[in-house]
């Protein structure tokens, strides 16, 4: 008895003992490595559409953080954003900071989407695919890591360059800012890369290839290395003595230091060749359908898909942002308010110029009294789809562009809740009227303005919103950066004049007037950029590659008087008005300020942007 | 004057509309609500009921016990709506031990318990409403309109206003039910083996189960815009229309937990010789069985063993030496077990031969090493490997709207992680008096954590890892040390009074040795050398209170700042205020001492109970909401008493204005005053009255006469008094009111015993 009570004893001990180490083997059952997804070709095309998803909704222009970054619109002299916690105020007022910068997520983001291109450049050729499918997505691969590299470079400039993915062990600590023009350089050779590869889809036929709508094309990647070429060539970057402070810790300028005018004729010759093959497609030109300019140039953003569009992301029925732009009896926050300055800026339909400039108070407006424009008294005429009878003088005939992009005191705009959504809308600003502040909470019109252009008219707030797309880059920017390049190159020949009248023509607008000097023609093109490109996210950084930021930015912008105001007619609302001082001190806000955490690192091999706290020594 | 707000923008009301603000004439147009009096009750009632039978003979014992109570919480009903609102709960319980003798060696035993708990809450959780009171102005809309339809505004967090979250957006049930299961088995084999050796064995199971109901509604809000000049008819903007009653299972969650372990104890006494030995295998699994992922549906696994052997002399010399060898399947094959010994050993003295008859009848000093082990990192699971999440954002490829999956690197594998390691030595003495008058224990410690396992730090943004995650490694080091020690008096005199006084105190300092960060610019910046949650912050001097005061100032560059903001020390003196001049401040909000006292006074049936408790060397930051106004643009946000007495007015006498703490109100967010700086910093230590009971115990004659065992009638309370340096919130919480707020409880009591 007694021994086989101590036989049950050792058993008992003896079964606990067997099969310990596989208890813990609790691993998932199907743990997928980096390196298992490349061995399968759904897996590695799925990798490849998460790539896509860091590219930004830019359309968001109020919230800052994540993936959801664009404070480049509020932050410049197009608009105000009501929005208190837009990342737009920290820029517009000076008061960011390397502490604070982490909020826009810029260059972490990027980054964290870099890494992932390269990982899949260096694995996809495991994937059992065709060659021709594998060569397609290397293209895109390309065109994104092109892209990404772009987001950072646009905000910070000089920034380092990442042609491979890094493991924890590898030394990474001494990777540095690499000089803007390798940076460039890198993203135009991706672009030509990407280009190669994709040269077979130029665009993707909507007939035949719907499910491809949306991915990079060999266009997409001309337009950007178009962009990035005009950028370098750019007074920011060319030559900018102003910039010698701007060392890499070894002592290497990151900004070139010597004027090369043969950067233009690179940035020209780019421009060129993404026109010339757009017109070798046969199919990518300018948006030019319908008949009526205000019509057709908005369509231009809400006509998905058009020829006109390079590269573009469908952000599907996201309407939050639509709620931002529509107006407060709508239900809706009303908060991406265009600037009286951007009011200003657009045309008289005969292309002459309204407003000149500003008295020494930056406010009141020295009127071009040739052009026809006036700011007092009220219209008895009507223009359809430009203005109804009543509305102040100061947005009658004014050019179609600014129909398209302006939503004004007077102006209809989609339908009105009141009549469940079936009777159009009067746009009502003034203090009391349903859209004024009188009737807003925190959330408000806050310059008299609405932004039109982008927004589609055809959403009903919180019930219906159609499929968008949100545009990166369009060939009526190339014709501009064409009109550029080339004009700084060799001034202002016929070849400039045909690509900058080809867009103000598309839009409605005559010629420009014949004669023009160089200085005179770059004026004309900054101008036609700010107003044709307008929301687009140029304004932002066009003002700081051409070194005018510290004059543009650095003054107050304006409203109408949205405390005033009881009716369409009531001269009180008509008064320009003080909304704030806008700060922009060189060189400092140039360039974005790196993370101070990312700083605190590796002092000793990444630079902070200049004028942001490099401090010169420790205790 | 004082209407002038910031930068030179009057305020876009008249005096005249001012007034009626102020006196109520048009609570319409013109509303002026107390939002916290509008939804939250003074008082809620609770009842708590008990019943335990315990009872046996030499071959079954067994004991049952069963509960029930309920609570009502704060929110008002609104009778109209016609559902109940508030927050309530419902709990039952009830358990059975039972214990049965087989054989005279070998005894089974079965525990069952179970809690089944129904809640009720408001359609709108807690925190949302707390959020809304502070948040909704109360100049933003009536409770009600005219109209009887319920006041809102334009902004979104002003789309329903408290009281309609409170009462009229629906409701949210819960149920929870708790299982507990335990069988074990003891099988004494000391007549069969050796006397002192004994076998046991448990298994137990653990069963959770959570669903959540909710039964949303959005009635119909809108914004009262006044009469019609013309027509005399009032007009309204529909906020909100309304919506019908949705029906939710907002919550479906369940786990079970396995357990079971082996134990075989030996102990004997040889004469003056005591002998314990001890070994014990155990395993636990535990599964999420409602979760979101593969990965957290797997059972958490972990198994040991564990020993010890134990010996002392004459009760006077005592050594004890303990292991532990653990798995966790939280490391790499080869690398899951640790091993953690300890030694301890004491002298009682008092038991030794010299000692004698002393009025110290007790006195111990104890001693001890050991080693300790931790797997665990906030929710990480097997991070050695490396992984991809299949279910990654996807893209919108096509003219429709559907997303194309996406697939990512997630985890980067850190497979040189293992067990990080703590070494504690404990030294103490305990001491007895006046046989048992008097007690005290007193303990020094320390303990140094080894191999603590951090996220790279140093790991810069560009190498990209996923969602900025980078890989864990066994590199932090962190030592802690501190004092523990307790007193007890207590005393009953011949004439049956009886008292006692205890107290009890645990200091405790650490300081971080190693943490993966970069080394400072700043020596002072270093995180090296600080404490555990110590924060960094900037030193506020106060406030700007003129032009010339800023521009004789260091330039701040932590955004836009006038007369009237924060003006902060230039600690590292370079002539600008930047992110260098931030150091670390006094204390952690983890208190560093906690300490405890109260005492008990009894006499003839009636006894009355005290418990204080106390934190120190505490501070929090009281910032945020409320204390930041109009950061979403004026007029939103509510503003607390605090900040508002306490503000700096624009244009009012610099005497006024030298009284002032907090800064001048701006239209939206002021960076520069919301840094984490000295100003809200404060000082959150506190004594508070946490119990206190007055009881009266009915004398036995009485209760024999009525059939009963004992009879007691007591009143007692929760959280009565507190003292701190605060306030104006509860010491204990963070930012003001976050949530739900601790509650004051009186509570009268019947106890009865059969």
């Amino acid at each position: 008895m007694k021994r086989i009570y101590r036989f049950l004893l050792l058993l008992t001990l003896g079964a606990t003992a067997v099969s310990c180490e596989a208890y813990l083997d609790m691993t998932p059952d199907e743990v997928l490595t980096v390196d298992d997804v490349f061995n399968n070709r759904i897996y590695t095309r799925n990798f490849l559409t998460h790539i896509y998803s860091w590219t930004p909704s830019e359309c968001n222009m109020a919230d800052d953080g994540g993936a959801w970054r664009n404070p480049y619109t509020g932050g410049c002299d197009e608009m105000e954003i009501a929005y208190g916690a837009a990342y737009s105020h920290q820029i517009n007022n000076g008061g960011w900071s390397p502490s604070d910068i982490s909020r826009t997520q810029i260059w972490p983001e990027s980054y964290m989407a870099i890494r992932k291109v390269n990982m899949f450049l260096a694995k996809v050729d495991n994937c059992p695919t065709s060659q021709d499918e594998k060569d397609h997505w290397k293209g895109e691969a390309y065109f994104l890591r092109a892209w990404y590299h772009f987001l950072a470079f646009r905000a910070y400039g000089p920034i380092p360059i990442l042609d491979h993915y890094l493991n924890p062990e590898d030394d990474m600590l001494s990777i540095r800012r690499a000089p803007a023009d390798q940076v460039a350089q890198f993203i135009a050779d991706d672009c030509m890369r990407a280009y190669e590869l994709l040269k077979d889809r130029p665009y993707v036929d909507h007939a035949t290839q719907d499910g491809d709508i949306g991915r990079a094309t060999s266009m997409a990647a001309l337009g950007l290395r178009s962009r990035v070429l005009l950028y370098i060539a750019s007074p920011l970057y060319n030559g900018n003595t102003d910039m010698s402070m701007f060392l890499d810790t070894d002592g290497t300028p990151l900004i070139s230091q010597v004027e090369d005018a043969e950067k233009w004729k690179a940035a020209a010759d780019a421009a060129k060749l993404c026109l010339d093959e757009a017109a070798a497609t046969g199919y990518v030109k300018l948006y030019d359908r319908d008949s009526d300019p205000v019509t057709n140039y908005q369509n231009i953003f809400n006509q998905n898909w058009n020829e006109e569009i390079l590269w573009a992301k469908n952000i599907g029925t996201y309407d939050h942002w639509e709620n931002c732009a529509n107006p407060i009896s709508f239900g809706c926050f009303s908060i991406l308010n265009p600037t009286q300055e951007m009011v200003d800026a657009y045309e008289m339909s005969d292309g002459s110029t309204p407003i000149l400039g500003y008295e020494d108070n930056g406010m009141t407006p020295i009127i071009n009294a040739e052009s026809g424009y006036r700011e007092d008294g009220f219209t008895d005429t009507s223009y359809p789809n430009r203005w109804e009878a009543g509305v102040s003088n100061m947005y009658v005939n004014r050019e179609p562009r600014f129909y398209a992009s302006i939503n004004f005191s007077g102006a209809i705009w989609g339908k009105s809740r009141e009549s469940n959504w079936t009777e159009p809308h009067q746009l009502e600003f003034w203090s009391t009227g349903v859209d004024g502040k009188n009737n807003a909470g925190s959330d408000y019109c806050k310059t008299g303005y609405l932004i039109k252009k982008l927004i589609y008219p055809t959403v009903v707030p919180f019930q219906f919103c159609p499929v968008q797309q949100w545009v990166y880059i369009r060939l009526g920017e190339i014709y501009l950066n064409y009109a550029e390049a080339l004009n700084e190159y060799s001034g202002p020949t016929t070849e400039v004049y045909d690509a900058v009248n080809a867009i103000r023509n598309r839009a409605g607008l005559p010629d420009l007037p014949s004669g023009l000097s160089k200085e005179e023609m770059r004026d004309r093109i900054k101008h036609e950029r700010r107003v044709e490109l307008a929301f687009e996210l140029h304004r932002f950084f066009d003002v700081r590659r051409w070194k005018d930021a510290e004059n543009t930015e650095n003054k107050p912008v304006h409203s109408m008087n949205i405390m005033a105001g009881t009716s369409l007619q009531d001269p009180a609302f008509y008064q320009r008005t003080y909304v704030e001082d806008r700060v922009f001190e060189a060189p400092k806000h140039y360039f974005f300020p790196v993370d101070q955490t990312e700083i605190d690192k590796r002092p000793q091999y990444l630079v902070q942007s200049p004028g942001w706290t490099t401090p010169t020594s420790g205790d | 004057m004082r209407h002038v707000l910031w930068g030179g923008v009057a305020l876009p009301w008249t005096e005249e509309q001012l007034q009626k603000f102020k006196d109520g004439s048009d609570p319409y147009l013109y509303p002026s609500v107390d939002w916290t009096d509008a939804v939250l009750k003074k008082n809620s009632f609770q009842t708590m009921n008990n019943l335990s039978v315990s009872g046996g003979n030499d071959i079954v014992r067994y004991y049952v016990n069963v509960g029930f109570s309920s609570q009502s919480g704060l929110f008002k009903e609104d009778p109209s709506f016609g559902f109940k609102t508030n927050s309530q709960s419902q709990r039952y319980n009830f358990r059975s031990n039972v214990d049965i003798n087989l054989s005279k060696n070998f005894t089974v035993s079965l525990g069952l318990g179970e809690i089944v708990e129904d809640r009720n809450y408001p359609g709108t959780p807690a925190n949302d409403i707390f959020g809304a009171i502070k948040k909704y102005s109360p100049i933003s809309s009536p409770i009600r309109n005219p109209d009887g339809s319920f006041g809102a505004g334009n902004t979104s967090y002003e789309w329903n206003n408290p009281y309609v979250l409170v009462t009229n957006s629906g409701y949210a049930r819960q149920f929870r039910s708790t299982t507990q299961g335990t069988v074990g088995a003891r099988w004494d084999l000391g007549t069969l083996i050796t006397p002192g050796l004994s076998l046991s064995g448990r298994f137990s199971y653990d069963h959770y189960y959570y669903n959540e109901v909710t039964r949303n509604k959005q009635p119909e809000t809108k914004k009262y815009l006044g009469s019609d000049p013309d027509t005399g008819e009032d007009r309204y903007t529909v906020i909100r229309d309304e919506t019908a009653m949705g029906y939710k299972i907002a919550g479906n969650t369940s786990n079970r937990a396995y357990y079971y372990e082996f134990q075989i104890n030996y102990n004997r006494t040889f004469g003056k010789h005591t002998v314990g030995v001890m070994g014990l295998f155990n395993r636990r699994d535990y599964k999420d069985l409602t979760a979101g992922n593969t990965t957290a549906n797997l059972p958490y696994r972990r198994q040991g063993w564990a020993g010890r052997l134990q010996y002392n002399y004459a009760q006077r010399y005592l050594i004890e030496f303990n292991f532990g060898y653990t798995g966790s399947e939280n490391f790499a094959p080869g690398l899951r077990y640790g091993f953690f010994p300890a030694i301890s050993g004491g002298w009682v003295i008092s038991n030794e031969n010299f000692w004698g008859d002393n009025f110290i009848n007790h006195l111990k000093i104890r001693g001890s090493y050991g080693l300790a082990g931790n797997d665990n990192v906030g929710g990480t699971r097997f991070f050695y490997m490396s992984n991809t999440d299949r279910n990654a954002n996807g893209y919108i490829f096509g003219s429709g709207s559907t997303q194309q999956p996406g697939m990512a690197e997630a985890q980067m594998g850190s497979p040189n992680a293992t067990w990080e390691v703590s070494r504690k030595t404990d030294v103490g003495i305990d001491l007895e008096m006046f046989e048992g008058v008097i007690r005290m224990q007193a303990d020094y410690f320390y303990e140094y954590r080894d191999g603590i396992l951090l996220q790279r730090a140093q790991i810069p943004d560009i190498m990209g890892a996923p969602w900025g995650e980078t890989p864990y490694a066994n590199l932090g080091i962190v030592e802690n040390q501190g004092f523990d020690g307790m007193i007890e008096i207590k005393k009953t005199h011949s004439n049956g009074l009886f008292w006692s006084l205890r107290g009890n105190v645990t200091y405790a300092v650490n300081k971080i040795i190693e943490d993966d960060t970069a080394e400072a610019l700043w020596s002072y910046q270093n995180s090296r050398g600080t404490k555990i949650g110590q924060p960094l912050g900037y030193i506020a001097l106060g406030l700007f209170q003129s032009q010339e005061e800023i521009d004789k100032s260091p330039k701040q560059e932590l955004g836009a700042y006038t007369v009237g903001d924060v003006k902060y020390k230039d600690v590292n003196n370079d002539g600008v205020i930047n992110a260098y001049d931030k150091v670390y401040l006094k204390y952690p909000r983890t208190p560093e001492i906690m300490y405890g006292f109260g005492g008990t006074i009894a006499y003839k049936g009636f006894d009355l109970t005290l418990n204080f408790v106390g934190a120190g060397h505490t501070y929090t930051f009281f910032d945020g909401d409320g204390m930041w106004p109009f950061r979403l643009d004026y007029p939103g946000y509510n503003v607390r008493r605090e900040y508002f007495d306490n503000r700096f007015i624009p244009n009012a006498s610099p005497e006024e204005n030298a009284e002032a703490v907090y800064p001048v109100a701006h239209n939206g967010t002021s960076t520069n005053n919301y840094q984490t700086s000295t100003l809200y910093y404060k000082d959150a230590s506190y004594i508070k009255l946490k119990t206190a009971e007055f009881g009266y115990n009915f004398p036995e004659e009485i209760c024999s006469k009525i059939k009963i065992e004992a009879l007691r009638l007591f009143i007692n309370g929760n959280n009565l008094l507190c003292f701190d340096k605060l306030k104006f919130i509860d010491p204990e919480s963070d930012y003001g009111t976050g949530g739900y707020p601790t509650q004051r409880a009186l509570t009268f009591g019947l106890q009865v015993t059969f």
